[in-house]
């Protein structure tokens, strides 16, 4: 009897264990991954496909039309050789997937709101966010919209592609992040490659400051608001200089008036702000201004620093066309790059497109709204969110006429819907925008090509070697009636929605201006003068370095261009310091700080891994503004506030030192801007000097190390720690997580030359020596050639990896 | 039996159809083998635990190589930054002491099924 137990015990134990080691049953919330499957050495993490990088095969393709040359160069470059458009999108495809297939269905699942079902309840509150901002609703309309386009064939064939590949996959070649969390690649889906490009819509266009402003609108007053936080900046270098008058009718001769914003403060939110850094660089010099007589254009996106990298390089060659650059991967294309006649790229409009709506409930329940004095339906949606080892979490979100309810109080008092421009269905081909680039002969193809891009606006600037430079703020845009979404407006009444878009041809825009100058880095569109109203979040300081540095450029080479992108000298930098000695003597600073103060006021404004002086700059403007703003601040626990601009601070102390604003509520004494800045830069000195005296690594690179995160975020497989230079304020943008995700230089001659450099790697593959061999240049400010006229005969030497697809008979 | 001859056998064919069939095809290996050739309690489970584990040990060793950078270097950092080596180590033991709990209860399975 007690052997029979025994043996039952044995037999409960043994099973346990194989179901736990295969990942069937989970004994903690987080998953732990399914050891026994994960660490067989038969088709665990210790196999997956590494073709691409030994191996030269031959497929047999359906649908292929004609055959297709794939080569892997040193860098794991892949160079496409193919006979038509469709086939080399179909080969893009398979080498996208080839080398990123795990990051692709993670993008789309992150921006689903799906990441829980196989992360578990750590990514919930993630994945709430994305169901009810409803992002897979907006990729389902982006699919609805471009099915019906005459090119949808084109993503079909890329898609085809990254299928081909997924089928091609035995379950010890899937790449190892899928053993980890146990799962298999799914078939991809015109709804993957849309949920991916809704993900970057919402780092790029996916934001708004609409709360926060409606609150302080309401605490400060609307004359002190408009005081601390203008809407223009007093110097701007727009986007698109403004050339000569602005001469077209606007379309607000239309529209109808209507009422205003809340009148009452938003206690409590759910809006998580935006961190500092995304943003981008991009300039293009016309011949006059280079030493070999021909354009130069150059750009470099901050993106998040991610590995593998948001970009993949590729070359793609077929009669018709021939061009080299970055996507994304899971999107067909080249987004920014150049063939041989143009160059191309972007930067973010920054402009707000997203606009909060209360909403005026009807009954009780909240399935009733108020609309134009009349009721309306909400529509519900459901969203099952599965969670690994837990119960499914239902959602219900509710869509109204604006969008979805993205915040919700628990009274019911304070429901915001949401408008946002990346909901609606496309009415273009806009996924065909990166693709038609690739086959641009001059400025007006490339300006013709890119008018059916939608959102997230871009400044799309390009060069050509027939010596065009040229720059517009592309994409759509409501026409704005004055504030229309700069508050939180009324829900109520449907004239308080956006009546009509701008029509692309009143957009910014700019061509060989006499300046021999095209530049944008997140600044505004365009200065007071413009007809229309917008506004947004822009950059300050960036832009006006670049335009400086343009601006005194008598002869560039594109070796000067290089230096230039890796710039990290800030001019806010400069504008602080400048203020410091202009309002405090050195006297001032306590005997023992004396030292460490004038480094900061010799110092040359380079934010140097190695220096000490940016920490005591960072240090210094984030406690003068803690210390101004002191009434803002204690507003926080309450409501989402923010504080008014470096610039504006800046602009305050120099010429209204004694704003009440700089006396602290907290003491008796009644202090100016001068009490506040002695106050900021002593403190200051008084804590780097403390962390001095503890160790000897107080450098900026060691106090914001740049931290290049694997997708998932795990550490074994990120680049962690990395000391950097570079901030946010100068060119190069580096910033935590964030910075120059892409450096890019081409020389529009008659033959085009190019380089460029991301930091990662084109391999997805974690033991792969492709996976982020490009850090170290990257780092370093060095650059690979982007190898154009690469031809096949050349590769067939050299590539490490050859694919022949051809067309099944 | 001698117990070499059963560790031997338990290996070639935990190698031979865990080429094509899932990780835990080991255990079944493991479990019918000692079924069938009546080592008893002890050896069942060490011969079934070294089998496994000398090949899953060795395997990983030369899969090892599969890759650029080696991959035992990346599963040392993701299991938790342990020394690359013993990483090896625990591929056995993950293997083998499944496949030895397996190699017992086939033994024992077959001593009930007789008694019967």
């Amino acid at each position: 009897m007690l052997q029979k137990l025994l043996y039952l015990i044995t037999f409960g134990i043994t099973l346990l264990l194989y179901l736990f080691l295969n990942g069937n049953i989970q004994f903690t919330s987080d998953p732990i991954p399914p050891l026994g499957k994960f660490m067989s050495p038969f088709s665990g993490a210790w196999t997956s496909d590494t073709r691409s990088e030994h191996a030269s095969f031959d497929l047999h393709i359906n649908g292929l039309k004609d055959k297709v040359e794939i080569m892997y160069d040193e860098h794991h470059i892949p160079h496409i050789f193919a006979q038509n458009m469709e086939d080399a999108l179909f080969a893009q495809g398979y080498t996208d997937a080839q080398n990123r297939l795990f990051q692709m269905e993670f993008l789309s699942k992150l921006a689903a709101g799906e990441l829980s079902s196989f992360i578990g309840p750590k990514t919930l509150n993630l994945d709430r966010d994305r169901r009810r901002r409803g992002m897979k609703y907006a990729a389902e309309n982006a699919v609805k919209g471009w099915e019906n386009q005459p090119n949808y064939d084109r993503l079909l064939r890329y898609i085809d592609g990254i299928n081909t590949y997924i089928k091609s996959l035995h379950p010890k070649d899937y790449p190892v992040e899928y053993k980890l969390f146990n799962i298999h690649p799914e078939e991809w889906t015109p709804l993957k490659t849309a949920l991916i490009f809704k993900q970057m819509s919402l780092t790029l266009a996916g934001r708004n400051e609409d709360i926060s402003s409606t609150n302080l609108v309401n605490i400060l007053g609307k004359e002190t608001f408009e005081f601390l936080y203008p809407i223009h900046q007093n110097i701007e270098n727009a986007v698109i200089p403004t050339e000569r008058p602005y001469q077209f009718d606007t379309l607000y001769g239309s529209f109808q008036d209507t009422s205003g914003f809340l009148d009452k403060p938003i206690l409590k939110t759910y809006y998580e702000g935006r961190a500092k850094g995304v943003g981008s660089n991009s300039w293009g010099l016309s011949g006059s201004k280079t030493t070999t007589g021909k354009p130069i254009f150059c750009n470099d996106p901050h993106l998040s620093l991610t590995l593998p990298s948001i970009w993949i390089e590729a070359h793609l060659r077929t009669p018709e066309f021939n061009a080299y650059g970055v996507s994304f991967p899971g999107f067909p294309g080249i987004m920014i790059g150049f063939n041989e006649y143009i160059a191309w790229g972007e930067t973010n409009v920054s402009q707000d497109v997203e606009d909060l709506f209360r909403i005026d409930w009807a009954n009780k329940e909240r399935t009733k709204y108020m609309l134009d004095g009349k009721e309306q339906d909400v529509t519900l949606r459901y969203e099952e969110i599965k969670i690994k080892g837990q119960k499914s979490l239902i959602d219900t979100i509710k869509y109204t006429y604006w969008g979805p309810i993205y915040h919700t109080s628990d009274d019911g008092s304070m429901d915001l819907a949401m408008r946002w421009i990346c909901h609606d269905v496309p009415d273009t081909d806009e996924f065909n925008t990166f693709i038609d680039a690739m086959t641009c002969k001059n400025y007006d193809e490339y300006l013709a090509s890119t008018a059916r891009f939608i959102s997230p606006a871009q400044n799309f600037g390009a060069a050509s070697k027939d010596g065009d430079i040229g720059m517009r703020v592309n994409g759509r845009f409501p026409a704005k009636r004055n504030e229309d979404g700069r508050f939180v407006e009324e829900g109520n009444n449907s004239k308080n929605n956006w009546q009509d878009w701008i029509p692309r041809d009143q957009n910014p825009q700019i061509r060989n201006p006499e300046r021999g100058f095209i530049s944008s880095a997140n600044q505004v569109s365009a200065d007071k003068t413009y007809p229309y109203y917008y506004n947004g979040k822009f950059e300050r300081y960036r832009n006006a370095s670049i335009n400086q540095k343009l601006s005194e450029i008598s002869k560039a080479s594109p070796e000067d261009m290089k230096k230039m992108q890796y710039n990290d000298v800030s001019l806010k930098a400069a504008q602080f310091v400048s203020m410091l000695k202009n309002t405090i003597q050195s006297d001032d600073i306590h005997v023992d700080l004396r030292d460490l103060y004038s480094k900061l006021t010799t110092w040359d404004f380079s934010y140097k891994a190695d220096k000490v002086e940016p920490i005591i700059l960072e240090k210094f403007v984030d406690t003068l503004h803690a210390i101004t703003w002191d009434e803002i601040n204690l507003l926080r626990k309450e409501m989402d506030v923010k504080y008014p601009d470096d610039w504006r601070l800046l602009e305050l102390i120099e010429n209204d030192p004694t704003n009440a604003f700089f006396d602290i509520k907290s003491t008796p004494k009644s202090e100016n801007a001068q009490d506040i800045v002695l106050r900021a830069i002593t403190y200051t000195l008084q804590d780097v000097a403390n962390q001095i005296s503890k160790s000897d690594k107080v450098t900026w690179g060691q106090y914001k190390p740049l931290n290049i995160f694997h997708v998932t975020r795990l550490p074994a497989l990120s680049e962690m720690n990395i000391p950097a230079d570079g901030c946010a304020d100068a060119i190069n943008a580096t910033a935590i997580g964030f910075g120059p995700s892409w450096r890019m230089v081409i020389s529009l001659e008659d033959k085009p030359k190019g380089m460029g450099v991301y930091p990662g790697g084109q391999s997805g593959n974690p033991a792969s020596k492709y996976y982020k061999n490009m850090i170290a240049d990257w780092l370093n400010g060095n650059y690979h050639s982007l190898n154009i006229d690469a031809t096949a005969t050349d590769l067939h030497k050299s590539a490490h990896s050859i694919i022949q697809l051809n067309p099944e008979k | 039996m001698k117990p070499l001859i059963l560790i031997l056998i338990i290996a070639i064919l935990t190698y031979l159809f865990s080429m094509f069939l899932p990780w835990w095809i080991s255990g079944v290996v493991a479990f019918i083998v000692c079924y069938f050739f009546k080592p008893g309690h002890f050896t069942a489970f060490t011969a079934s635990l070294l089998a496994v584990f000398g090949v899953w040990l060795i395997k990983s060793y030369f899969a090892d190589s599969n890759f650029d950078i080696p991959m035992s270097s990346i599963l040392s950092k993701i299991l938790g930054d342990m020394p690359t080596s013993s990483v090896f180590f625990l591929t056995g033991l993950i293997g083998g002491i499944p496949a030895g709990m397996a190699g017992l209860l086939g033994n024992w399975t077959r001593i009930f099924s007789n008694q019967k």
